[in-house]
């Protein structure tokens, strides 16, 4: 999908030097992106940090903006790789896996998610449920089914092969339906 | 391979209709025999899987023992399939396969309902906003001057109040014709001069003109609601109000932006 033509056009009113274009592009695409990051770090400041990275990042070399993806996709390329920068200097969890050598761990919380579901709402419930999804799953979890990107997109975006984002995404419905069920949905 | 499937449901679920399917398959042809042991397994599931199966009742089958009527789909490619269906990524015969799949079998269904209910659970999560500052703290790291937005957020509520009152002006401008229309210019001017004659001049004029803004109101309501069928009509004043509002914006936008190469400037 090409990018939309609004937004080539602030790319180019940013290219010419209008940063007040810069800031319509922010205003467009940070909520969508700091969405992604505050759900692969956890912390709304680490995320803000990294937000403001991207955009600098991002700020510097739009002239390499390719226009045969959606601007946001590549915002969230960009996302991606300064939370992996992030997630490594941290030593917390990684973005990478292997997808051939990790099988799924299909923990049963069924009795954690009971206690849970007494003191907390459904929704928040359903939202520990999709934070405690692995973070190369939870990742391709959001670009599809929040941001709604297409496979071709989120392998862009992720920086791996379309089958890798099928397979990804597949043990990812599996795991969080998986914690569904042990949580008495269905 | 029927009978193995036939004993295998039978270890598992003890279902005697299986049993009986399987005997009647000793004397008639093989085709019957796989026809009636599907219906009757089929009849089994539908029927007696909350009795009959209390410690596998949310369990798929580990074997395949369901096949559509059109013997297109077993439980194990449906679950293969199931992905592709949520993404909206099947052409129509296989999501129509898909569908009499899942009208027939309350496995898939439950399955289908729990991958649906885990691609809602993520696409409801709210969208998060950083700080309000946020865009400021980024100018200054890239160490550029902060410009903020010609139109900010609340743009779009100034374009629609400012949308509302013109339509008032319009209002009390049709109020003050009808009242030169119907009492003369000279006429109207005597009232306009005693005040107090003003205020009732004024609050007929104004009663006048709802009725009349009020046809006005139905009559556009009756083409809103036949343009947006299926809305409501908070939705339809609303759309009205934005669609308002996007003009007054795009063409601001227009006027602010110069493609590069150009000028409005022709010296």
């Amino acid at each position: 999908m090409p990018a939309d033509k609004q937004d080539i056009i602030l790319v180019q009113r940013c290219l010419d030097g209008d940063s007040r274009a810069f800031n319509d592009l922010m205003n467009k695409y940070k909520r969508q992106v700091f969405s992604l990051i505050f759900r692969l770090v956890k912390s709304p400041a680490d995320a803000e940090d990294i937000l403001q990275d991207t955009f600098i990042k991002a700020y510097r070399n739009l002239s390499s903006y390719d226009s045969q993806y959606p601007l946001l996709t590549w915002l969230f390329k960009i996302a991606h790789n300064t939370s992996i920068d992030f997630l490594r200097a941290n030593k917390g969890e990684t973005l990478t896996i292997n997808d051939e050598e990790n099988p799924i761990d299909l923990e049963d919380t069924s009795s954690s998610l009971e206690e849970k579901m007494e003191q907390s709402s459904e929704k928040e419930l359903i939202e520990r449920m999709v934070d405690s999804v692995p973070a190369p799953y939870r990742e391709v979890l959001i670009l599809r089914h929040q941001q709604e990107l297409s496979y071709e997109e989120i392998a862009e975006a992720v920086q791996i092969p379309m089958g890798t984002v099928k397979v990804r995404l597949f043990r990812a419905r599996e795991i969080l339906k998986t914690k569904l069920e042990a949580a008495g949905y269905g | 391979m029927i009978h193995q499937i036939t004993k295998d449901y039978e270890t598992n679920h003890g279902n005697t209709e299986v049993r009986k399917t399987r005997n009647l398959g000793r004397n008639i042809k093989i085709n019957s025999v796989i026809q009636s042991f599907r219906v009757s397994v089929v009849k089994a599931i539908i029927s007696n899987s909350s009795n009959n199966l209390p410690n596998q009742r949310n369990k798929m089958p580990t074997h395949c023992v369901f096949t559509t009527e059109d013997k297109k789909m077993n439980c194990i490619e449906l679950k293969h399939k199931l992905p592709d269906y949520i993404d909206q990524l099947l052409d129509k015969q296989e999501v129509k396969s898909v569908k009499d799949h899942l009208r027939a079998c309350r496995y898939c269904q439950r399955e289908y309902r729990l991958y649906a209910m885990a691609a809602a659970s993520v696409a409801g999560l709210p969208l998060l906003s950083p700080s309000p500052d946020f865009n400021s703290k980024v100018f200054s790291a890239l160490g550029l001057e902060y410009k903020p937005s010609l139109f900010p957020a609340w743009s779009k509520w100034a374009a629609s109040l400012a949308s509302l009152a013109l339509m008032w002006a319009g209002g009390a401008m049709l109020a003050a014709v009808y009242a030169v229309s119907k009492l003369g210019l000279a006429q109207t001017y005597l009232y306009l001069k005693n005040p107090q004659k003003i205020l009732t001049a004024l609050q007929f004029a104004l009663v006048k003109t709802w009725f009349i803004l009020s046809d006005m109101v139905n009559n556009a309501q009756a083409l809103t609601a036949w343009l947006f069928k299926g809305s409501n009509l908070p939705l339809q004043i609303l759309l009205t109000f934005l669609a308002a509002a996007g003009v007054v914006m795009l063409a601001g936008m227009k006027m602010r932006y110069q493609p590069q190469g150009r000028s409005w400037n022709h010296s």
